[in-house]
C-alpha cells in the first residue's frame, strides 16, 4: 500500500502517469481484436473485455475504449453527440482526448480521421480511410422481445429474425405504418441483425455502402460490433410498405438547407418553433463559417 | 410464397395415404434416468398418416415426441428424416444445429398442450400466424394479412379477432390459433402433445371435430401424443401403446383398440370401457 | 433570434468548481482528513473497497472525500482507477481457516471449538441515537491503534469442516491460482468462481433485496448461518523463482457460509448444501447476502425450479453492478434531441393522419 504522500507526489504528474489514450498496450490490442473480428463478421456482435474508464456507463466508454484503442499520434479526432460537437458530452470527451494523448482534435468533418459519435452520422459524405465511432447503450436489437443473452445468442446463430418482423407488422396494424424512428434495425450484408444504435431512421441510408469503416462500441454491455466498408445494409420494411426516412416541411431556419436532420427548437413560450440543422458543422460549413 | 388456393377447400382424397416414410427411427432411447424417458423405440411415420402414442403420464410419449421432432438429443439409436426433395435420409443427429433448426422451422410443426407456449402473448392473433411466414422470408404486408384471415377461417375463428391479442381468447379458440400458426407454412409433419387435455369437454369435442377435418382435407402427417384413447380413435390412423419407457404394441388403431394384444393395453382399453 | 448552444466547455469547468466548493462545505469548519475518514467511518470504507474491488483503505477514504460521501460515486472512483493498475501476479486462494478472528459467530450450534465470538458489532445494539457523540472528543491515547494488535487474535475450526467431517456437507474445491485472472464479457453461464467475483462487487442494496427475496419465498433455499467470521488473513504470492511462497500483507475480510436445505442424489447419502460469501473488511450484511444468493444461483445444479429472481443468473448478475447501473440510469441526463425529434415527428404524423380520418 502507497502512502498517502507517494499519491500526493504522484498528483503533480498524474497526466503523464497514463499511458497514451488512456487504455494500456494490452487493453488494446484485445479490443483491435475484437474489432477485428467484427470486420470480419459484419454486424455481428464480439463480447470483448469491457474496462471501467473515468466516464459513467451509459455516456459513451463503449466508443471512447474503441477510439482510445484506434486513435494514433498523427490521427485528427471529432467528436459528435446530436450531431453537435459542442454540446456538453462532446465536450468532454474531447478534452479527455486531448488531455489523455495530445492529439490534433478538429470538428470538421472533411478533416477528421476518427470521428466518435452519439446518435447521429455527419451530413456529409463520409470518404474512404475514415473511421466512424458509434456510442451504443443496447447493443442487442432483440432484446426487448427476448430479455436473455443466452436465448438471443441462440437466434442469431439460426438466423431467427421473425420476431423482430412481427414487431413492425404490429406496428402496421395498430399505426397504419412503421412506427420505429431511431435505433431502427438493419440486416447487415444479408446475415445478421443488427442495432445500428440510437441514430434516426433518418441516417440508415448512409450505413448502406459506406466508404467509411463504422465501428460501434457498447461499453456497458461489453460488446463490439462493425460494418465494413461498403457493406450492404437493409433497413427491416415490407414490400408494400417500404423504410423510409423522416421529412420536414421546413428547411434548417440557419442554412437553408433542405436534406439534412433538423432539430426542433423552441423559441418562446407561446409553442414558437424553428428548425435548424442538427449537424452543427454541415450547417456552419454551409453558412460559410470555419471553427478550425 | 404461398399459395392462397391451398387445398384446404378440396374434397377427401379417397385413395390410401402413400405408403412412403418421412420420419424413421431406431433403437432409440433418451433415460434422464432409470424410468424416466424412454428406451429402444422403434418406429415410422408414413405421409399422410396420423400416429397417436398413447400411454399414462410417466410412461416417456412425450419425451419420445420432443425426440422424435429433434427438440431433444437423444442418447442412442438413430433418427432419420426423409425431405421431400431429396431421396436420400437426414440423419437428424449427425447435422449441424443450425442446419436441424432451419429443417425445424420449413418441415416441421409443433403444438403445444398449453397454447400460449406456442403463442407470442403480446402479439396480435394475426401477427402470430403471420410470424413463421416472415421467419421464411415473406416480406409482402397484404400477403401476409390475407393469409392470416385465410387460416382464422380455416380453423373456426372469426376473421374480426385478427388483430386481436390471444390473451383475450378462450382456452379452445387458443389451441386453435396455435393450430393454425403450426399450419400456415404447410409443414410435411405436425407433432402434437395433448392438444386437448386443457379444454373442456364440450371445447374438446369441437376441437377434435376440427382436427379431423384439417388431418383428411390437408392430409397431414401428424404424431400425436395423448393419454386419451377416445382422442387417439377419433384422429389416428395407427397407435403406439407405451408403458414404463417402451413401446409394448403397434398397430392399425382398429385394430389395437378393438382387440388389444399386449396385457397392458388390454388393461388400458378396458379401462376406458369401464368408466 | 436563436442562438446555438454554445459554451459547453465554459459551463463544464464551472460546474466542477462548484461541486468542488460544495465538497469542501463551510470552509471555516476544519476538512475531514482522510485519516479520519478511514478510521471513524470505517464501514463506509469497508464497502467502497469491496465494491471498487480494491484493498486499500486510503484509496478508498480519498474516494469517499472526493465523491462527498456519496457510495456509489466513490466506488465508481476507485474502479476507474483499478482498470490503469497493471495486473501483476494472482495471490493463492486465500484459506479462511487460517483466518486471525476478530469475530466469529455461528447460528447453528450453541457452542463449538473456539466459542462464538461477538467481536464488534451493531447487532444486539438498541437503535437509539447517541446524543453524547454531537460532542467532539479531543485525541487522546485511550484507544490508540496498536502495531501488534492481532497477536491477541485467534485460529478457530471452520464450522463446515465440522460438517464435512460428518459427510453432512460436500467439501468445496478452490480454483487453481494459475487460471486467468477473472474479467467479466457478460458470457452467460458464469463459472460459479466468476459469479462470486462478480457478486463481490455487485451493488450491496440490489443484493440485500434479492436475498430478502428468497426469505419470502420467490426461489426459497432454507438457509442457516452456518458461520460469519470476521478477521485477518496473510496474502501469499508464490514468486516463481523462490518456487514457495512469501506473506505480502494482510488483509481483512468478511466470510459467511450459509448452511442450505438438503438435497439426496441418486446413489449417494443426503447432505446440506451450502452458501458462500466474501467480502472485503467487515462488510457482513454484503457477505450474508452474496451466501443467500450464491446458494440460490445454484438451484439448476440440484434440478430446483426456476422462479424467483434472484435464482435467474442473467437476472442477478447483469443487473447488480453499481457502476453499470448508475451509469445507464444516470446517461439519461445526457441529451437525447435527435432520438425525441424523430419521435416527434412520428407522433405528427400519426395525429395528422388521425385528422383526416
Amino acid at each position: 500500500m502507497r502512502s498517502v504522500n507517494e499519491h500526493i507526489n504522484q498528483s503533480a504528474q498524474s497526466e503523464q502517469n497514463y499511458n497514451f489514450a488512456y487504455l494500456d498496450e494490452q487493453t488494446k490490442r484485445m479490443i483491435r481484436r475484437a474489432i477485428l473480428k467484427g470486420i470480419a463478421i459484419p454486424g455481428y456482435q464480439v463480447a470483448f473485455q469491457g474496462r471501467e474508464m473515468p466516464m459513467p456507463y451509459g455516456w459513451g466508454t463503449g466508443g471512447i475504449m474503441l477510439s482510445a484503442s484506434i486513435l494514433g499520434p498523427k490521427d485528427c479526432f471529432k467528436v459528435i453527440d446530436q450531431g453537435a460537437d459542442d454540446t456538453t458530452n462532446a465536450v468532454s470527451i474531447r478534452q479527455f482526448f486531448e488531455k489523455v494523448c495530445d492529439i490534433e482534435v478538429t470538428q470538421k468533418t472533411a478533416n477528421a480521421s476518427v470521428i466518435q459519435t452519439r446518435h447521429r452520422i455527419p451530413e456529409h459524405s463520409l470518404v474512404e480511410g475514415q473511421i466512424l465511432v458509434f456510442q451504443v447503450p443496447i447493443p442487442e436489437p432483440l432484446r426487448f422481445i427476448e430479455p436473455r443473452e443466452t436465448r438471443t445468442k441462440k437466434m442469431h446463430a439460426y438466423s431467427d429474425y421473425g420476431s423482430m418482423q412481427v414487431k413492425l407488422y404490429e406496428d402496421i396494424v395498430q399505426y397504419g405504418h412503421i412506427a420505429t424512428s431511431y435505433a431502427y434495425p438493419v440486416i447487415v450484408h444479408g446475415r445478421y441483425l443488427m442495432d445500428p444504435s440510437p441514430i434516426p431512421k433518418f441516417d440508415n441510408p448512409k450505413l448502406h455502402m459506406s466508404p467509411a469503416l463504422l465501428v460501434f462500441g457498447a461499453g456497458r454491455e461489453k460488446r463490439i460490433y462493425c460494418i465494413p466498408p461498403y457493406t450492404d445494409v437493409k433497413s427491416l420494411d415490407f414490400e408494400d410498405h417500404p423504410f423510409s426516412i423522416q421529412q420536414w416541411d421546413q428547411a434548417c431556419a440557419q442554412c437553408g438547407s433542405h436534406d439534412s436532420f433538423l432539430d426542433e427548437v423552441l423559441i418562446d413560450d407561446q409553442g414558437g418553433r424553428m428548425f435548424v440543422c442538427s449537424d452543427t458543422d454541415f450547417c456552419q460549413q454551409r453558412q460559410g463559417n470555419s471553427n478550425d | 410464397m404461398i399459395n392462397l388456393e391451398s387445398n384446404i377447400g378440396k374434397p377427401a382424397d379417397d385413395e390410401p395415404a402413400q405408403e412412403r416414410a418421412i420420419l424413421k427411427c431406431c433403437d432409440l432411447s433418451m433415460l434422464y434416468e432409470p424410468g424416466k424417458g424412454f428406451e429402444n423405440a422403434n418406429l415410422e411415420i408414413f405421409s399422410g398418416e396420423v400416429l397417436a402414442i398413447v400411454g399414462e403420464s410417466g410412461s416417456g410419449k412425450s419425451s419420445l415426441l420432443k425426440t422424435l421432432s429433434a427438440q431433444i438429443d437423444s442418447q442412442h439409436g438413430s433418427l432419420n428424416y426423409f425431405p421431400a426433395s431429396s431421396t436420400t435420409s437426414l440423419n437428424l443427429k449427425n447435422i449441424s444445429e443450425a442446419k436441424r433448426q432451419s429443417l425445424i422451422r420449413s418441415d416441421f410443426g409443433l403444438v403445444h398442450q398449453h397454447p400460449m407456449d406456442g403463442l407470442r402473448s403480446r402479439v396480435s392473433a394475426g401477427g402470430n400466424i403471420a410470424e413463421p411466414l416472415m421467419q421464411n422470408g415473406e416480406r409482402n404486408y397484404e400477403q401476409l394479412r390475407a393469409q392470416a384471415l385465410h387460416w382464422l377461417d380455416a380453423v373456426e375463428i372469426d376473421c374480426d379477432r385478427i388483430d386481436d391479442l390471444p390473451t383475450t381468447f378462450s382456452g379452445g379458440m387458443q389451441q386453435r390459433l396455435q393450430i393454425a400458426r403450426c399450419l400456415v407454412t404447410q409443414p410435411r409433419l405436425i407433432f402434437m402433445d395433448e392438444p386437448t387435455a386443457g379444454l373442456d369437454v364440450s371445447v374438446q369435442a369441437r376441437l377434435l371435430d376440427l382436427m379431423r377435418k384439417l388431418v383428411k382435407q390437408l392430409q397431414l402427417s401428424v404424431v400425436l401424443v395423448t393419454h386419451d384413447l377416445s382422442v387417439a380413435r377419433l384422429l389416428s390412423d395407427r397407435i403406439v401403446v407405451m408403458q414404463k419407457g417402451k413401446i409394448v404394441e403397434a398397430g392399425l388403431s382398429d385394430r389395437v383398440l378393438d382387440d388389444p394384444q399386449a396385457p397392458y393395453t388390454q388393461l388400458l382399453v378396458s379401462s376406458v370401457l369401464q368408466s | 433570434m436563436y442562438v446555438a448552444v454554445k459554451g459547453g466547455e465554459k459551463a463544464i469547468a464551472a460546474s466542477h468548481a462548484l461541486q468542488a466548493k460544495k465538497r469542501r462545505g463551510d470552509t471555516k469548519l476544519n476538512e475531514i482528513s482522510i485519516h479520519q475518514i478511514e478510521q471513524q467511518l470505517s464501514l463506509a470504507v469497508d464497502r467502497v473497497m469491496t465494491e471498487g474491488g480494491i484493498y486499500d483503505r486510503q484509496l478508498a477514504a480519498l474516494a469517499l472525500k472526493q465523491a462527498c460521501g456519496d457510495q456509489v460515486e466513490a466506488i465508481f472512483l476507485v474502479r476507474a482507477y483499478r482498470t490503469t493498475l497493471a495486473h501483476i501476479a494472482s495471490c493463492e486462494p486465500l484459506d479462511c481457516a487460517k483466518m486471525l478472528v476478530e469475530r466469529r459467530i455461528s447460528a447453528i450450534y450453541k457452542d463449538l471449538p473456539g466459542g462464538q465470538q461477538l467481536g464488534a458489532s451493531f447487532d444486539y445494539n438498541h437503535r437509539l441515537l447517541d446524543f453524547s457523540l454531537m460532542a467532539e472528543s479531543e485525541p487522546s491515547n485511550e484507544y490508540p491503534i496498536k502495531a501488534n494488535e492481532l497477536e491477541d487474535e485467534q485460529v478457530f475450526t471452520k464450522v463446515f469442516s465440522l460438517l464435512e467431517q460428518q459427510g453432512l456437507a460436500k467439501s468445496e474445491q478452490s480454483r487453481e491460482p494459475s487460471e486467468e485472472p477473472l474479467t467479466t464479457s457478460q458470457s452467460f453461464p458464469y463459472s460459479r468462481v466468476e459469479r462470486l467475483a462478480q457478486l463481490t462487487r455487485s451493488d450491496e442494496g440490489f443484493l440485500l433485496a434479492l436475498a430478502y427475496s428468497t426469505q419470502r419465498g420467490y426461489g426459497r433455499n432454507h438457509p442457516f448461518a452456518g458461520e460469519i467470521r470476521t478477521g485477518f488473513m496473510e496474502l501469499e504470492l508464490e514468486a516463481e523463482e523462490l518456487g514457495f511462497s512469501i506473506c505480502i500483507g494482510q488483509i481483512q475480510v468478511t466470510e459467511c457460509e450459509m448452511v442450505n436445505g438438503f438435497v439426496k442424489p441418486e446413489q449417494e447419502q443426503a447432505h446440506f448444501t451450502r452458501g458462500y460469501g466474501l467480502s472485503l473488511g467487515a462488510a457482513e450484511r454484503k457477505a450474508m447476502a452474496i451466501a443467500l444468493i450464491d446458494r440460490s444461483l445454484q438451484a439448476s445444479d440440484y434440478g430446483e425450479a426456476i422462479d424467483g429472481p434472484a435464482q435467474d443468473e442473467e437476472f442477478v448478475l447483469a443487473h447488480g453492478d453499481n457502476v453499470e447501473a448508475a451509469g445507464f440510469v444516470s446517461h439519461l441526463k445526457l441529451p437525447h434531441y435527435v432520438d425525441f425529434q424523430a419521435e416527434l415527428e412520428l407522433i405528427r404524423k400519426m395525429r395528422n393522419t388521425k385528422d383526416t380520418l
